[in-house]
């Protein structure tokens, strides 16, 4: 069984990437759920119909993988694998299914589309390994991503706020288009820092906050029989 | 100098001894090293494989693999000490080997023939082939052999990628660049059957410790830490981690950043001297 695929909507290139004018460029996906089966993530610029057989070459807009070691699925009892909220007084490490923050190098590959107008982002999920309690169709769930240039004279550039196909149903409310990044990520203090991007679902909008809701509603009842939170996901879906 | 006998057995444990390559191993290191997971896997107790194993994934869930704070690699050092130290305890002499998946022969075989080979040179299961989990904690009970379905060689990171992953100044870029690669491993020594229905257990977090080859995959990913480290010094870590726990040890990042103070060494120490110039 394939995983099911992403394709962002198309989004803008800025100048300096149309220019090739950056040193070095990253994409960034946040809050990627890791609870699952193990996969590589296939990274395409402007081929929405990459799959599993696309070659990973810069014809094909091949722009880098990143790998997930899934959990495996929950092996405790109803509500093991739920993420609580932190107390401010609780010392104990994240919660181990806390999701994650994945990075690709995209800069060659990014060069290579830089004369075009527009930027399509796909995301092929390869199942690598799955353990019966894994979701191997739907592997891949994320809450944003960030396109992250590192440009040597100093210019600033944002990109539009991308949407996960995968959650765009969920939220109530459309989604702000461009904000700049007031404070950069601690990685990039080797910087001139160039860009500055988009977080998806970082903001509380009221459609963030009734999603959120609907979500928590969801997932107590589903947690009464024995389903997890992605379930309810699914559900609002 | 007189020691007191506590303090005699603390100045052994500090021996030094060197993870080496599996794929150099003698006939008559692997067999030894075989006959020291054999006894550990034969221990129901707490010095045995599948309670260590247990600290991992299913049922106890210790590990780290998150960003923030970066304490994968810490963690990861912190286990496979322990690990180390069991199984020292069937033969002083033993260390944990490491699986350089980006070599030559790596490229050419995938799993050493150390680990992939079902029976010993006498004929017995190879205990580095699969253990037995025994997991009665979890939802459901597990009780069965581990199993593993790896993937092409072809698929496994070059040493090229390795060596400029090495050259990442960020201790924390370099960490999570060094995990994803990790995964990868984790996922491709796992895979899946010929059915697509059933995944090694490599690719899941829940059991991937209870595979004796975990303990080597992650010797590698200490290795190349090590590497790193004397390249970019050995304190090169964010401060606000240096005093944090080590869930299940006894153990702070501190502890673990020097390993020549953990006893230990790698084999190929000397290629460094080549890297610094």
């Amino acid at each position: 069984m394939m995983a099911r695929k992403f394709t962002s909507k198309p989004i803008a290139l800025p100048t300096a990437v149309r220019t090739a004018a950056f040193k070095h460029a990253e994409l960034d996906f946040f809050e990627v759920d890791h609870s699952g089966a193990s996969y590589q993530g296939r990274v395409f610029f402007n081929n929405a119909s990459a799959d599993e057989n696309t070659p990973r070459d810069l014809a094909s807009g091949y722009a880098g993988a990143f790998h997930i070691f899934g959990h495996g699925g929950c092996f405790g009892e109803v509500g093991h694998c739920e993420v609580m909220e932190r107390r401010p007084n609780d010392t104990r490490n994240l919660h181990p299914l806390t999701p994650t923050e994945v990075t690709v190098d995209v800069t060659e590959t990014l060069r290579h589309v830089a004369a075009h107008d527009q930027l399509t982002v796909t995301v092929v999920p390869v199942v690598l390994s799955a353990t019966p309690k894994s979701d191997v169709e739907d592997c891949f769930h994320f809450d944003g991503m960030r396109l992250l240039l590192r440009n040597p004279h100093g210019e600033e550039v944002a990109l539009q706020l991308e949407v996960p196909a995968n959650v765009e149903k969920a939220l109530a409310a459309p989604r702000v288009a461009t904000v700049p990044v007031s404070q950069p990520p601690p990685l990039l203090i080797e910087a001139p820092l160039t860009v500055a991007v988009s977080r998806a679902v970082t903001g509380k909008s009221a459609g963030v906050a009734a999603v959120s809701a609907k979500l928590k509603t969801a997932a107590r009842k589903l947690a009464a029989k024995g389903k997890s939170k992605r379930a309810a996901k699914r559900v609002i879906r | 100098m007189l020691f007191h006998p506590r303090q005699q057995q603390r100045k052994s444990t500090m021996a030094q001894i060197i993870r080496k390559d599996i794929d150099t191993y003698s006939a008559v290191e692997l067999a030894a090293l075989r006959k020291g997971y054999a006894q550990m896997q034969a221990l129901s107790d707490n010095r045995g494989f599948n309670y260590i194993s247990g600290y991992h994934g299913i049922p106890n869930f210790y590990c780290y693999h998150l960003d923030d704070p970066a304490l994968f690699l810490p963690w990861h050092r912190a286990y496979l000490l322990e690990f180390e130290h069991l199984l020292r305890d069937r033969d002083a002499a033993l260390s944990v080997p490491y699986w350089n998946w980006a070599s030559a022969t790596s490229h050419a075989t995938g799993v050493p023939k150390a680990f992939s080979d079902k029976a010993a040179a006498d004929q017995s299961p190879n205990p580095l082939y699969s253990s037995q989990i025994d997991v009665p904690a979890s939802n459901p009970p597990v009780r069965r052999r581990t199993q593993r379905f790896p993937g092409s060689p072809a698929e496994l990171p070059s040493a090229a990628a390795i060596d400029s992953l090495v050259r990442e100044p960020s201790f924390v870029r370099f960490s999570r660049r060094l995990r994803d690669v990790h995964n990868q491993i984790h996922g491709w020594t796992g895979g899946m059957n010929a059915t697509h229905t059933v995944g090694g257990d490599m690719g899941a977090v829940a059991t991937a410790a209870f595979d004796p080859i975990f303990y080597s995959h992650h010797c590698m990913i200490d290795r190349t830490w090590n590497r790193w480290q004397q390249l970019h010094g050995i304190n090169n870590i964010p401060g606000a981690i240096l005093h944090t726990a080590l869930k299940g040890f006894n153990l702070t990042v501190a502890d673990v950043l020097d390993t020549t103070h953990l006893g230990y060494s790698y084999a190929t120490a000397a290629v460094l001297v080549k890297e610094k110039t």
